[in-house]
């Protein structure tokens, strides 16, 4: 573990990173006022950072060994609650927003209770199913959801005077972003930390110790769910349109996946950076060099991680920068 | 009005056997994920992927040439059978947790399978039409497409030699051997290199073979995959991985099931009826309830090799 | 600096320079168009069809000095995401004047919401979904919609066919299933019965246990809302199984010509429908007609699909409204191109194009067509039909 306090856990040891990490906090922060009426690179950071929160919800699981195939679940729960609640009750968008997040949560609670005591691939299929299942109930439900026509005309985020712009769904992002981290790293400090580490170790050693596997993994579904529907809902707020197909798509389970895993699923910081750096490198360099050739860049960062990066960036960063800490 | 309809047949009938042929087709859909699960503990996430290859080989065999289905399968099974033989090095390279790890190697495989596909034959659908295949047969008293029979037996030929395979000559059961301990199999002098070469490429054959029947009955598209590697996980699981007669009676139930469920329900329940389905075999085999071999693919499943 | 700007286009804008530095009489004004289609991708043959009938409108008009149009593609690869990112790019960045292009609503509804925002009219190439003109929004248009095929099949079923009982087989897509839905309204208002009404989830290989219910159900007449590779499936089985019908109408797809090529001869007496395709064109433009089909040969090589006519008649009406607004030197203003949309009266091969004040595109029609002996021939609407309809078609022994 690293040094003592909710800093300590935020920034990492070295000098070095700590100084890259508030730099790009400042910038981050300041970013809308840079762009100006560009907003096309405010769009992309959005969708960079809307990312970066899917991408750490999802690790959040990964930490207690429990690789989810089905966090599409819980960004379509996000979505279609904050799009009905938005579009159908007239609610606030951002009170639909919240709402929604926790609906996706209360989702988390119930797939923990459906995936049991299954751990490994078990555990990975069973939360696939369940995303699958929610498309198709989404898809054939249409006094609901209106099945696969999807919802059309859902409000955008209003902000100050009313108006809708890109700064309000970028700060709204943003500050989804710190929050899921601040949450991460309170819960590296917290006994629930140590609690999930205790149980990517072995489910029977850790219930040796006395820990309450059932319960950390609902608590630890419940957050990850949580955020990844405020993802959701606010996805369905910047392009006023959700789909059963789009919001519970199967890439939105796998792309988490390989971005934690790209940029250090073990470091705090792994999984934003590495959703920030392969969705604006996809967008701005690699989409111009290869046009469709996505799925080229994802299969090769998976097979590159895995085989060569088995820390992700920030591992191989951190090797190479001086002595193996290693990941938490 | 009467004899334009001809008479009136008994729809159960006509679902649950044309349910039972499609399982046949699952089990042999699912029999290159099981033996390579089984004797390797790679989860190979592309395997439907490499069905597709073996598909659109086939596809093009037919559509240039003019070549049954049946007869392209060894062809078709070329192109993966090598894939998954040249991944050998590559999966060897993967640490522990084996299992979970072969499962995100794989699906990064599946990815870059994928866009080769898309690139090398576009995201046309297409599909294998022999028009003798559209012929109706009588069977039971109820209608079959001829191809669909013929693809049920071919199938249960293949199933057949295999488990005649692992069970009656020295090599299968010495991969049956592996499967139970690799350790044990590897102190009693067999060299589980080999043999892991063997079974990728054995598993990686079934799924191409398997590609050209795909596309006779379903079209085929670069990211069609997932269907057939849902099928197989499903499959694999519930018949335990060693049992050629476990997938067989697996691949009927789970057709029979969808057959019925969309007879009774349409494509709402049938969708949900495989989807239940998978979840009761995970929740049912996951907690090890039956089969030592399932134990061996738990949470901190890796391999003593 | 924008991309992808093809040779074409880039001569086209060298010539009409050289031009422009002749004589100061009238100057040419500019206008940067942003288009936006699936080039990669699942939808990438339609995608291209679109953008190629693009570039030959953008090419006709940087023949005349009046105007100078900068086109600038980008390839969304059927993904909503790099859809807005597109819009956004165009508009925010390379301040384009206008937008053209989109396959499927999935796509054109995201990028219509741009549009909107910054105030740049947007004309679909192919939208169908009825909610997206409901939004009451001013900058978004489309030269196609979905009532024409509610009218059309309604219309030959109603007209043509009079049967008792329909069938309905619908594919779980936007477009299909409102179609689907509307058709059954709009039969059992003129006391059709529907007694199959089934949607299917694409991937779904065996249509045996729904045709079942067709049969049993004793419907005369199955209409499939959804693509050509499920009729194609479907047709088969139908054979297969014997299931036989008086008449089968496929909504979408069944223009193309690997329908006839791949279905054979089961492919006889089966119903589709069309809008422009070369031989079938609106009247008084069938010299216009022949002559982008030659234009489009000698450009691509082969037959022009019926989406090239959709682009090109799209980015037709957006040029044509800014080329009201020259006459000013400089850049065209989107609000000089969006007023010159709305008073927009242009006959072109598809349509008389015009729009309503939601952006509908008042005269588009579809056509039925019909298999016989290995071609497509209009039945429907009689205005417009060549040939006479074969209806009941023979059981599937007889043939």
């Amino acid at each position: 573990m690293r040094e003592g306090g909710l800093v300590g856990a935020l920034c990492p040891a070295r000098a070095v990173f700590r100084w890259a990490g508030i730099g790009g906090a400042i910038l981050a922060v300041l970013l809308p006022a840079l762009v100006g009426p560009r907003e096309y690179l405010l769009y992309l950071g959005t969708m960079a950072l809307v990312f970066s929160v899917l991408a750490q919800s999802w690790s959040l699981q990964a930490q207690a060994g429990l690789i989810s195939f089905g966090h599409a679940a819980f960004f379509g729960v996000g979505a279609y609650g904050s799009a009905l609640l938005s579009l159908r009750w007239q609610f606030s968008p951002w009170i639909a927003l919240a709402a929604a997040a926790l609906l996706a949560a209360a989702t988390g609670l119930a797939a923990a209770e459906i995936a049991g005591d299954l751990t490994g691939p078990y555990f990975s299929l069973t939360t696939l199913a369940l995303a699958e299942i929610l498309r198709v109930v989404a898809l054939h439900w249409t006094s609901l959801t209106e099945g696969a026509w999807g919802l059309v005309g859902i409000p955008g985020l209003p902000w100050i005077g009313a108006r809708e712009t890109r700064a309000a769904e970028y700060y709204a992002a943003l500050v989804m972003l710190a929050a899921m981290c601040g949450t991460s790293a309170w819960v590296q400090r917290a006994p629930l930390g140590l609690a999930l580490h205790a149980i990517r170790q072995g489910e029977a050693r850790a219930a040796a110790s006395g820990v309450d596997a059932r319960r950390v993994k609902r608590i630890a579904l419940a957050l990850s769910g949580l955020f990844a529907g405020g993802a959701g809902a606010l996805h369905v707020h910047i392009f006023h349109w959700v789909d059963p197909a789009s919001a519970f798509s199967l890439n939105l389970s796998v792309l988490p996946l390989i971005m934690a895993m790209f940029g250090g699923s073990g470091y705090l910081l792994g999984p934003p950076l590495g959703a920030v750096v392969l969705y604006l490198g996809n967008e701005l360099v690699f989409q111009r060099l290869a046009p469709g050739g996505q799925l080229w860049l994802y299969g090769g960062a998976v097979v590159l991680v895995i085989l060569a990066l088995p820390h992700g960036i920030l591992g191989w960063i951190e090797a190479r920068v001086g002595g193996p800490r290693g990941p938490v | 009005m009467e004899s334009r309809r001809g008479p009136r047949r008994c729809t159960v009938v006509e679902a649950v056997v044309g349910g039972l042929i499609t399982g046949t087709f699952y089990a042999l859909l699912a029999s290159g994920f099981a033996v390579i699960l089984g004797v390797t503990r790679v989860f190979n996430l592309a395997h439907g992927d490499l069905v597709i290859l073996g598909a659109y080989v086939g596809e093009r065999l037919w559509h240039l040439a003019g070549w049954s289905p049946i007869l392209v399968m060894p062809l078709a099974a070329l192109p993966p059978l090598l894939l998954a033989v040249a991944s050998r090095p590559l999966l060897a390279r993967v640490g522990e947790p084996f299992v979970l790890r072969s499962v995100v190697l794989t699906f990064g495989a599946s990815l870059l399978i994928q866009s080769t596909l898309q690139t090398t034959f576009t995201a046309d659908f297409r599909l294998i039409t022999p028009p003798a295949w559209d012929r109706g047969i009588s069977l039971f008293g109820v209608r079959v497409a001829a191809g669909r029979l013929l693809i049920a037996a071919t199938a249960l030929i293949v199933l057949g030699l295999l488990h005649l395979l692992f069970t009656r000559t020295f090599f299968g059961k010495s991969l049956r051997a592996v499967s139970l301990d690799r350790e044990g199999a590897a102190l009693a002098g067999i060299d589980p290199v080999r043999v892991d070469r063997f079974v990728l490429g054995l598993g990686g054959a079934l799924a191409g073979a398997v590609g050209p029947l795909f596309a006779a009955i379903q079209y085929v598209t670069p990211s069609a995959g997932i269907g057939p590697t849902l099928t197989a996980i499903v499959l694999t699981i519930f018949g335990g991985v060693g049992s050629i007669g476990g997938l067989l009676v697996g691949g009927l139930l789970l057709g029979l099931a969808e057959s019925v469920a969309a007879w009774a329900g349409g494509a709402l329940w049938r969708d949900l009826t495989g989807l239940g389905l998978l979840l009761l075999v995970l929740r049912w085999r996951g907690v090890g309830l039956a089969g030592a071999s399932v134990s061996a693919i738990g949470p901190a499943g890796g391999r003593a090799a | 600096m924008p991309q992808r700007i093809p040779c074409g286009a880039w001569a086209a804008f060298l010539v009409s320079l050289a031009l422009g530095f002749g004589p100061a009489v009238a100057e040419a004004a500019t206008i940067t168009l942003g288009e936006i289609n699936p080039l990669t991708g699942r939808f990438a043959a339609h995608g291209t069809a679109l953008h190629r009938g693009v570039l030959l409108a953008v090419e006709e008009a940087n023949a005349s000095p009046l105007l100078r149009v900068t086109l600038a593609t980008r390839d969304d690869e059927g993904r909503p995401d790099r859809a807005v990112a597109a819009a956004e790019e165009l508009i925010t960045r390379l301040r384009a004047a206008a937008l053209v292009g989109g396959y499927v609503d999935t796509l054109v509804g995201p990028i219509s919401e741009v549009a909107e925002r910054h105030k740049v009219p947007y004309v679909a190439t192919a939208s169908l979904d009825e909610r997206l003109t409901q939004r009451g929004y001013r900058y978004f248009f489309r030269i196609s919609h979905l009532q024409a095929y509610v009218d059309s099949m309604l219309g030959v079923v109603r007209d043509l066919f009079r049967p008792r009982r329909v069938a309905i087989l619908f594919s779980a897509t936007p477009g299909a299933s409102q179609l689907a839905r509307r058709q059954r309204e709009r039969l059992e208002q003129a006391a059709i019965r529907v007694p199959v009404f089934e949607m299917f989830t694409s991937g779904m290989s065996d249509f045996a246990p729904l045709l079942a219910r067709v049969r049993d159900a004793d419907a005369e007449v199955l209409i499939a809302d959804a693509f050509f590779a499920d009729h194609l499936v479907m047709v088969r089985q139908l054979r297969a199984l014997e299931v036989n019908l008086k008449g089968f109408l496929g909504a979408f797809g069944m223009e193309f010509p690997e329908v006839v090529r791949d279905l054979g001869p089961s492919g006889e007496y089966l119903f589709g429908t069309t809008g422009w395709e070369p031989g079938i064109a609106e009247p008084g433009t069938e010299e216009a007609s022949r002559a982008f089909v030659a234009q489009y040969r000698r450009r691509f090589g082969g037959e022009p699909p019926p989406l090239a006519m959709h682009g090109y008649v799209a980015a037709r009406a957006i040029l044509a409204a800014a080329g009201r607004a020259a006459g000013r030197s400089g850049e065209v203003e989107p609000q000089a191109i969006r007023q010159g949309l709305q008073e927009l009266d242009l006959l072109t091969p598809l349509e008389r194009v015009q729009f309503d004040s939601r952006g509908e595109a008042t005269h588009y029609r579809r056509l039925i067509v019909q298999i016989q002996g290995g071609t497509r021939i209009v039945v429907y609407p009689p205005d417009r039909a060549t040939g006479k309809a074969r209806y009941p078609m023979p059981t599937w022994k007889e043939r």
